[in-house]
């Protein structure tokens, strides 16, 4: 996620030497780089286009994209913000996502901290219980939550879906946290201790601002987690509380128009946003952090 | 303050056997040994980071061997100075102030001035620690372990990170600081020579045994075992047989030559048995090279293999021709005209009062 | 020695959970009470669910597993999704490997821009991603119409709703998830050892396939097992773009829960998709875990 400086270091001696080497064996190596390149820029382009496609549908005039586009209109924008079915999705969303975020930062923080700095037996259980809901196939949380929240009338309700996002968000928080806590020098706790502070004060003055980046991270891709979900929101959703990937799901699937596009673009321009601005965060704090190191 | 028969054990690994020291106010002392030695535990059961497996710890006449560290009166410079990266000099100074709430506004903001002056960062207060150089860095840390007056300063290899130069730059300003303010210091470090400079009395560690404590000076010219005497400064050993006693002297036999050395007294006494194999341990500055003409019959000699050149003396390397496997290292001072050379055939005298013996290798 | 022992204060019960063994660490009960908020989320919200499935897959005795075992029909659909997994996941490291590569030596700008195509899709969700590909494949899409500009089809073809086009748009979806583990071992070679390698005389194909390429299989594997597993349990991409001619395990399970409300079945083909993706994670644990790339993967 970082790219952090040693290794730019390392790969700046690595190309100086491949540079070296070039001279030696110009031509042969050249026709290497060239085609490895070509090779490496036509998958680059299978990765990036489906996402930059929606921009010229969400503009395009017509319900088919065109190519070249003829003309451009905002009008499928002006359809996703007046319908009122599209915006309640999409503010239901927005306070599940928040919501999830809270709640997955918190519990996923306290579980990398008995993780890392706790006393329990089983910790390698504990923290493969705490990743289990990555490799459990969503479809199958999505039928099983279903089964619990059907009788109970939990499907469509924020506690529904806060329950079922927390569960899918807590791993991304678990393994940021979990870094950032095994970066930290135990020695700056100790240090804090032997200042007379207390394991409370310990925790918030010296521990959390040295983890912060790694929890703000671990915030957000909760926050996206949540937002972003279709599969488990497939099933837990019903007609009164639809959050915007099974409003998204049901629009592809019955009526397909670029509305959807204008809705998508929305959202990914958001996520980007926000991950920009974390990762700049992130950025600041750890390399003040790792600039210390350095020097010592 | 004082450490009572205190032990540590994880699981059935010896950390520290059972110990004892007393350490007075105002006295800077340093624990030596080499890694594993256990110094870096005892330190840590002191800070409170650890508890003994068995035994007290005593600060000022209270016991504290089950207070958490944070309720115990003890600073601490780390080994890696541990600084909080997120919080400027300033900041890092007030933080035991703060969460001792020992002081407040401007009763703590002066206390902190007067510490940053102490330490001479008064100018830099308001940067982040990896904005500073090391030594400056060393000086937070100090200044962070000292502002709240903790009766007890513990220093971890306080200067491990930094290199030669400025290693010797701040044991002198870590002197200076000490006297000043009078603070008691446990020291520990793995360099010897760090130790005897800067203390008033130096413990020295071995395999989780505190093998000797006493004052620089004793423990250079006494050393009570092998173990300390090869630790502290460098020394040679000379494998041999006693051959011979009487009131005053040892024989010791070496191949064929005859060393001989004051009678050990008390503890060591029974080395002077007869037949009992002994190590004689002759520091490099107390062997003399002489002309191979001038030897008596039954002196030590050997082949100088190397003379090095070492500021205001010179060391020879002499393979002695009694035991052939053995290179003895004499200092000789550069003062001395017509040195021997190189493959020049050397007669060897010891100074007969600074001569140590000990039980031969693998009995101790 | 052992009345040395009495001189200490031994801790009481109580203060052997509430201090701390060492001042590293947490006390044990600390730590308890750390992993309080998981456990109880996750059993509300995990266990008990995922156990309530099992369970139900059971109503009828073992009914649902028999009528799974017996039908063509069903082992063809989990033939199919291994098959569709399995290559996707060739389809990934095939493509993954050469961008994760040009990731470790690619400088300024144009590492940026590698970057940015890695991570952008990934940070997209899977159903943005899904509805892209509809758009690009759909009998009025660009493919269709540069296929025709270019005089290479008469008449629109019908790429979407089939097979070809779920591996595809799977294999896109999954792609970063190869190149990310696969990075991360390419990164932490040293690079002395191509280099070595080079000065011995071997020229950089040599080099690559004896020195680079084997360094970098546990990065290789890891992706693989991970793109496997996802793959297995996807549903919303084959939901969208797969016909009904090219049903998996979770569109199976879509279909039994939405149109037919068959759900002890459903349960029971949930259950074992759910072990198969844990078998195959509890076998190959220790790949996974050498993947450091994992933890970069969102």
């Amino acid at each position: 996620m970082f790219i952090d400086r040693n290794i730019q270091a390392q790969e700046a001696a690595t190309d100086s030497a491949t540079k070296r080497r070039f001279r030696s064996r110009p031509a042969k190596q050249a026709v290497l780089t060239l085609l490895a390149g070509f090779v490496v820029a036509l998958i680059l382009f299978f990765l990036i286009l489906p996402t930059l496609i929606i921009i010229p549908m969400s503009l395009s005039t017509t319900s088919h994209l065109q190519f070249p586009p003829q003309g451009m209109t905002w009008k499928w924008y002006a359809a996703y913000f007046s319908d009122p079915d599209w915006m309640a999705a999409t503010w239901f969303s927005l306070r599940i996502a928040i919501a999830t975020s809270v709640t997955a930062t918190v519990v996923g923080t306290l579980t990398a901290l008995a993780i890392v700095r706790g006393d329990v037996p089983f910790k390698a259980a504990l923290h493969a219980l705490s990743l289990g809901p990555m490799v459990v196939p969503h479809i199958v949380l999505g039928v099983a939550l279903y089964l619990v929240f059907s009788p109970l009338q939990l499907t469509g309700t924020l506690t529904g879906f806060l329950i079922g996002h927390t569960v899918l968000a807590v791993p991304f928080v678990v393994i940021t946290v979990t870094a950032a806590l095994q970066r930290l020098d135990p020695a700056l706790e100790l240090a804090a201790l032997n200042c007379g502070a207390n394991r409370a004060k310990t925790f918030f003055h010296v521990t959390l601002p040295n983890i912060a980046p790694g929890v703000a991270s671990g915030a957000v891709f909760s926050f996206l987690a949540s937002f972003d979900e279709a599969t488990v929101a497939f099933f837990i959703s019903d007609v009164g509380g639809k959050s915007i990937g099974r409003k998204m799901f049901e629009d592809i699937d019955f009526n397909l128009t670029p509305v959807i596009a204008a809705a998508s673009t929305v959202v990914v321009v958001a996520s980007l946003f926000l991950i920009g601005f974390v990762q700049l965060l992130a950025k600041t704090g750890t390399a003040q952090i790792q600039a210390g190191v350095e020097d010592l | 303050m004082a450490l009572r028969r205190v032990q540590k054990t994880y699981g059935a690994v010896w950390a520290v056997r059972e110990t004892d020291l007393e350490i007075e106010k105002g006295e800077f002392v340093s624990i030596v040994g080499p890694s594993g030695s256990g110094k870096t535990t005892l330190l840590t059961m002191i800070a409170g980071f650890e508890t003994p497996t068995a035994g007290s710890i005593i600060v000022g006449g209270q016991d504290v061997t089950m207070l958490a560290p944070n309720r115990r009166n003890i600073g601490m410079v780390f080994q890696k100075y541990a600084l909080f990266p997120h919080m400027t000099v300033r900041q890092n100074i007030e933080f035991p102030l703060r969460m001792r709430r020992l002081a407040r506004g401007r009763d703590l903001a002066k206390r902190v001035d007067a510490m940053l002056d102490l330490v001479q960062l008064g100018a830099l207060q308001h940067r982040y620690p990896h904005q500073l150089s090391g030594g400056q860095q060393q000086r937070v840390a100090v200044a962070r372990a000292l502002v709240f007056d903790p009766p007890v300063i513990l220093m971890d290899e306080p200067l491990g990170a930094l290199d030669k130069k400025l290693r010797e730059a701040m044991q002198f300003e870590i002197k200076r600081i000490q006297e000043r303010i009078g603070a008691t210091v446990i020291y520990v470090t793995h360099d010897q020579e760090e130790a005897l400079t800067m203390s008033d009395r130096v413990a020295v560690m071995h395999r989780g045994r505190l093998e000797q404590i006493g004052s620089p000076s004793d423990l250079y010219a006494n050393p009570d075992n092998a173990f300390v005497a090869d630790f502290v400064g460098s020394v040679n050993f000379i494998p041999g047989t006693v051959c011979g006693t009487d009131h005053l002297h040892v024989a010791i036999k070496v191949g064929n030559a005859l060393v001989q050395i004051r009678s050990p007294q008390g503890r060591q006494a029974h080395r002077r048995e007869e037949g009992a194999a002994v190590r004689v341990a002759a520091r490099p500055e107390h062997i003399a090279i002489a002309p191979y003409r001038d030897r008596d019959a039954l002196s030590l000699s050997g082949t100088i293999e190397t003379m090095v050149f070492a500021g205001a003396s010179r060391t020879a390397l002499v393979r002695l021709h009694e035991v052939p496997e053995l290179v003895l290292r004499a200092d000789v001072p550069s003062s001395i005209r017509s040195l021997p050379d190189r493959g020049a055939n050397v007669a060897l005298s010891f100074s007969l009062d600074a001569l140590r013996v000990f039980d031969a290798e693998g009995t101790a | 020695m052992m009345n040395i022992q009495a001189s200490v204060q031994r801790p009481s019960r109580l203060a052997t959970i509430t201090r701390p063994r060492d001042a590293s660490r947490f006390a044990p009960l600390t730590s308890w009470l750390l992993t309080l908020p998981l456990v109880a989320t996750f059993a509300i919200g995990f266990l008990y669910p995922l156990a309530k499935l099992v369970t139900l897959s059971f109503t009828n005795g073992a009914e649902s597993y028999i009528r799974l075992g017996q039908d063509a029909l069903y082992f063809g659909v989990m033939t199919t999704t291994v098959v569709t997994a399995a290559a996707v996941t060739g389809f990934c490291l095939v493509l993954g490997y050469p961008v994760a590569f040009a990731m470790t030596r690619l400088r300024g700008k144009a590492a940026l821009i590698t970057a940015a195509c890695v991570f952008v899709p990934l940070w997209t969700s899977v159903l943005i991603r899904s509805y892209a590909w509809i758009v690009l494949l759909q009998r009025k899409g660009i493919i269709n119409d540069v296929l025709q500009d270019a005089g290479l089809s008469v008449h629109p073809l019908k790429l979407l709703y089939t097979q070809s086009a779920v591996v595809l748009a799977m294999t896109h979806i999954l792609l970063p998830f190869a190149i990310l583990p696969i990075y991360a071992t390419l990164r932490t070679l040293p690079p002395d050892l191509a280099r070595a390698a080079a000065n011995l005389g071997a020229g950089a194909v040599r080099t690559f396939l004896l020195i680079t390429l084997p360094l970098s299989l546990p990065g290789v594997f890891a992706g693989a097992i991970l793109c496997f597993v996802l793959a297995l349990g996807f549903y919303i991409t084959p939901a969208l773009i797969g016909g009904p001619g090219s049903m998996l395990m979770a569109t199976l399970i879509g279909q039994q829960t939405t149109v037919l409300l068959d759900w002890p079945f459903a349960a029971a083909l949930s259950t074992v998709l759910l072990s198969d993706a844990l078998l195959i994670v509890f076998l190959f644990r220790r790949a996974l875990s050498l993947s450091k790339g994992f933890h970069n993967v969102h």
